[in-house]
């Protein structure tokens, strides 16, 4: 059982009503931000009082992380924009000065640890890089770090390599960090922060994904010692039930506009859960949108060998996978749906090899593997096809040409009596360029020189050239524009119109609700719910990831 | 048509034609990239020329530098493909040696015949750097760390079997194998041309070739497009050592003898050869004809300036400048294929995992 941090006071400031007045501790007044032709952001406004819980929930790409983004000072938002910090105007975007004066601690959603380093280095990272002295004082940073670990009732080992804990342990040193930030104890030295006074501002994005019943309970009680101190906590959540107990005021995004402040008296999850997914959502599958089943193959010309693909009791304590089992067929789109963390993305990554499963199997037709024993080139072989998230790091070789991409999978076909035929090789390349609709100077530039959207046509073609049977999709469209969206939509669609077996994990449900005949949605690792047929929709794919 | 339009047609046409100029302008720098070490090199020869004419421009001047540095093209060609993979083999030099004097000492001490002498002293270098793979991939330890203790190792193993003196008396086949001369031409060099085209068709001409490649720009890409990776790494660091093998028996055969120091001064060279070499003819790739042109065009210089009588000691500072240079060029190359026009520069952002 946990019992308060030692020198926490549990009482909500809040409750007497004395922090709503005075001045909030943070004001950003009119926030936008425009990327090309869409907006992440539009004109939202944000008020941190002292002594609040404030709560910020919406669906993926409503522009919480945007927003997030611009108080921590990564993102300068469009002009226009107003940010007041302690009731005094302050130049945006906000910097790294103004956020230490503020006491703003961050928890962001990739924690911000460096994985190499120790706890200890971790803790102080920002800190010593700020540090102007000759010698770090190395025995006075263990000895605070010792302390503050004491003080949020953290128990990990100073001196252990970040790579050796697990994921909810980075999380807590994460938000250990964070709140010592906002207490002062990380100011220059001890006495320094008591002498300042100045309530802080916390900001947890989305630091509970990870975190069991236990630590969560943890957090509550560094966030009620926040709010005490008369400092406020800014909860970035997909968890509603989280948000509707811990925020006093809860602000709802949706499609970069604020939706809704809701207080805490009227706040419960079906109103949020309606706010987030907006009342006048249409269904994506309209009729006449989606090709009929069957139709369409034309130019792609049908698929060599219809599989069905199935995979059974797939596990990784790792990947956070427990017990999936499912089955796709021949001419479906199977869509896997999920919070951050909920393992949908990881799912299709560990039927293709690209990660280790620890238990499972995998049946692609009539070929089978252990799902521990699978390596991609055997997966390749089996004739499966991963086009993964990161186009960069796992899909392309950037610094190499378009057509050493394009035809990577195939370079074997082009081998005559001993040499490459390299002028078949760049005949077929700009074909595929030609086909695909890919925009670029010429198939002998480096990859990096083109557009997002071009890339990901090049990583679609270079695993269609592999001719495979079933295609593996994680994110396929992500950060993409709407042309090169819709083109790869429409070829996915004619793909499973022609016999592939197509399964597609996406934290876009417009993507889902628009491609998939069915989708699985999956929370803490295990496929909760399954969605298709008319109520297969974006709104009932969101609202079944928040249930 | 409107205003508008016509502006719009106008502003088109100013595109295309500043497309063409610098498309003509990218051309123009593709060629001065991919030949201008040519140009380099007759600049070097007609000033040697003219400063030294009695000796620098001699038959035997030319026959000096092509067969001294030879072996040197072996051991850079060596290089190629763990630099090409993303490894570095920083104990190829040793494995020279220990080739050179292992075949030396069984023929010449222990009176091995030398057709076995040759061939275990090849074979020992590619076992050492099958070795080095196995260390490398079964306990994921960095080439470069493991390769500098090979090295070492070796360089202890050498001096060992030679008690630090130089072995001679080596069979005279293997040294007319390797120094004999056709038309002028000696055979080591000849040696070193055929590796040369064999290494450059397993590049461009063979699918394994790619595959390496694709392992250095991305290792994990490499992975998740099916190549297996380790089994490439291990490969690439048994191709270095099989040809620093060759390299060093071929080395015992022109000097006719064994010398248990000659790793220390040959492994700077090669880098700075091979790092040369991947600025030209294929720039931003390390390749087999960028390699031999830059031997030869170094080689050239440190002849020219020893012909003038400058100390040895500027040997070392042109190859280190070499070195230092090509990386340099290297990189300038490689930014500008990587950065295109459409390319939005993304202000580096803290790495945090």
């Amino acid at each position: 059982m946990v019992t308060p941090p030692a020198g926490m006071d549990v009482r909500r400031v809040g409750d007497d009503g004395s922090a709503d007045t005075g001045v909030p501790l943070v004001r950003l007044r009119r926030m936008s931000k425009r990327f090309g032709a869409t907006y992440a952001l539009r004109d939202v406004d944000l008020e941190l009082r002292g002594g609040e819980v404030h709560g910020l929930v919406g669906a993926n790409g409503s522009g919480k992380s945007t927003l997030v983004k611009i108080l921590s000072g990564y993102h300068d938002p469009d002009p226009g924009a107003i940010a007041e910090v302690g009731g005094e105007a302050v130049d945006l975007p906000l910097r790294p000065a103004v956020l230490d004066a503020a006491r703003i601690g961050f928890v962001h959603q990739d924690l911000g640890l460096v994985s190499e380093l120790s706890v200890l280095e971790n803790l102080w990272l920002t800190r010593i890089s700020q540090m102007h002295v000759p010698l770090l004082p190395w025995r006075d940073l263990k000895r605070r770090g010792a302390e503050i670990l004491r003080q949020y009732r953290v128990g990990l080992d100073l001196d252990a390599s970040v790579t050796e804990l697990s994921q909810a342990e980075r999380a807590l040193l994460a938000i250990a960090r964070a709140a010592a930030t906002v207490d002062g104890r990380l100011a220059d030295s001890a006495d320094d922060a008591e002498g300042r006074n100045a309530p802080g501002v916390l900001v947890l994005d989305e630091a509970t994904v990870f975190l069991s019943a236990i630590h969560r309970e943890l957090l509550r009680r560094i966030v009620a010692h926040v709010t005490a101190a008369d400092g406020a906590v800014l909860v970035i959540t997909h968890d509603l039930d989280e948000a509707v107990t811990l925020c006093d005021r809860i602000l709802v995004l949706r499609d970069g506009r604020a939706a809704a402040l809701v207080e805490r008296d009227q706040a419960d999850r079906a109103a949020l859960a309606g706010l987030i997914v907006g009342q006048t959502v249409r269904p994506a599958s309209v009729d006449g949108d989606r090709p009929a089943d069957g139709l369409d193959a034309g130019s792609g010309g049908a698929v060599s060998r219809p599989v069905t693909v199935e995979v059974s009791g797939m596990s990784s304590v790792r990947h956070g996978v427990s017990d999936v089992s499912f089955r796709a067929s021949p001419g479906e789109i199977l869509g896997f749906a999920g919070l951050a963390g909920s393992g949908f993305d990881q799912v299709v990554s560990l039927m293709f090899g690209a990660r280790r499963a620890e238990g499972g199997s995998l049946v692609v037709g009539d070929w089978q593997s252990p799902l521990p024993d699978l390596e991609p080139p055997a997966a390749i072989r089996a004739g499966l096809a991963y086009i993964p998230a990161g186009r960069g790091s796992e899909g392309l070789l950037l610094d190499l040409s378009v057509e050493e991409n394009l035809l990577s999978q195939v370079s074997d076909q082009y081998l005559r009596r001993g040499f490459l035929r390299h002028r078949r090789m760049q005949a077929r390349a700009q074909q595929l360029v030609k086909d695909f609709d890919i925009r670029c100077r010429g198939v002998e530039v480096a990859c990096a020189e083109l557009s997002g959207g071009n890339q990901q046509k090049v990583l679609l073609a270079k695993w269609l050239e592999s001719r495979p049977i079933a295609l593996l999709l994680v994110e396929p469209t992500q950060g993409i524009d709407v042309g090169a969206r819709a083109m790869i939509w429409a070829k996915l669609r004619e793909l499973a119109g022609s016999g592939m077996t197509i399964v597609c994990a996406s934290s876009d449900h417009e993507e889902l609700a628009h491609l998939a005949t069915r989708v699985l949605v999956m929370q803490s690792g295990r496929v909760i719910t399954e969605i298709s047929g008319p109520t297969l929709t974006k709104t009932a794919i969101t609202a079944a990831c928040l249930a | 048509m409107t205003d508008t339009g016509t502006a719009l047609v106008a502003d088109e046409q100013a595109a295309d034609s500043r497309a063409v100029a610098r498309t003509r302008m990218d051309r123009a720098i593709n060629l001065a990239e991919r030949f201008g070490i040519f140009a380099a090199w007759i600049v070097v020869i007609v000033v040697f020329g003219a400063i030294e004419p009695s000796t620098f421009l001699t038959l035997a001047t030319v026959r000096n530098i092509v067969g001294s540095d030879a072996v040197l093209v072996i051991l850079g060609l060596g290089l190629i493909l763990p630099l090409t993979a993303g490894e570095y083999d920083l104990s190829i030099a040793s494995i020279l040696a220990l080739s050179s004097v292992t075949t030396a000492v069984l023929n010449a001490n222990d009176g091995m015949p030398i057709i076995p002498a040759v061939i275990i002293g090849i074979a020992l270098g590619a076992f050492t750097g099958l070795v080095n793979g196995v260390i490398m991939v079964y306990f994921g330890i960095e080439s470069l760390i493991v390769t500098l203790g090979m090295s070492t190792v070796l360089g202890g193993l050498v001096l060992w079997m030679t008690n630090a003196l130089t072995i001679s008396g080596v069979s005279s086949g293997l040294v007319s194998a390797a120094d004999h001369t056709i038309a002028g031409v000696p055979l080591v060099f000849v040696y070193a041309l055929v590796l040369t085209i064999m290494l450059g068709y397993v590049l461009h001409y063979l699918p394994a070739g790619r595959r390496v490649l694709f392992v250095g720009r991305g290792r994990e890409v490499a992975r998740l497009s099916g190549v297996r990776v380790d089994r490439v790494r291990l490969g690439v660091m048994v191709t270095a050592g099989l040809l620093a093998g060759v390299a060093g028996v071929l080395y015992t055969g022109v000097s006719g003898s064994a010398n248990p120091t000659a790793g220390a001064t040959l492994l700077l060279p090669a880098f700075a050869s091979v790092f040369l070499g991947s600025t030209t003819i294929t720039p931003g790739r390390f390749n087999a004809w960028g390699t031999i042109v830059a031997v030869y065009f170094l080689a050239t210089g440190t002849t020219g300036l020893e012909l003038l009588g400058v100390s040895a000691w500027v040997e070392q500072l042109f190859y280190g400048a070499a070195l230092i240079g090509a990386v340099i060029i290297r990189q300038l190359v490689r930014r500008r294929i990587t950065s295109g026009p459409r390319r939005a520069r993304v202000p580096a952002q803290a790495t945090a995992q």
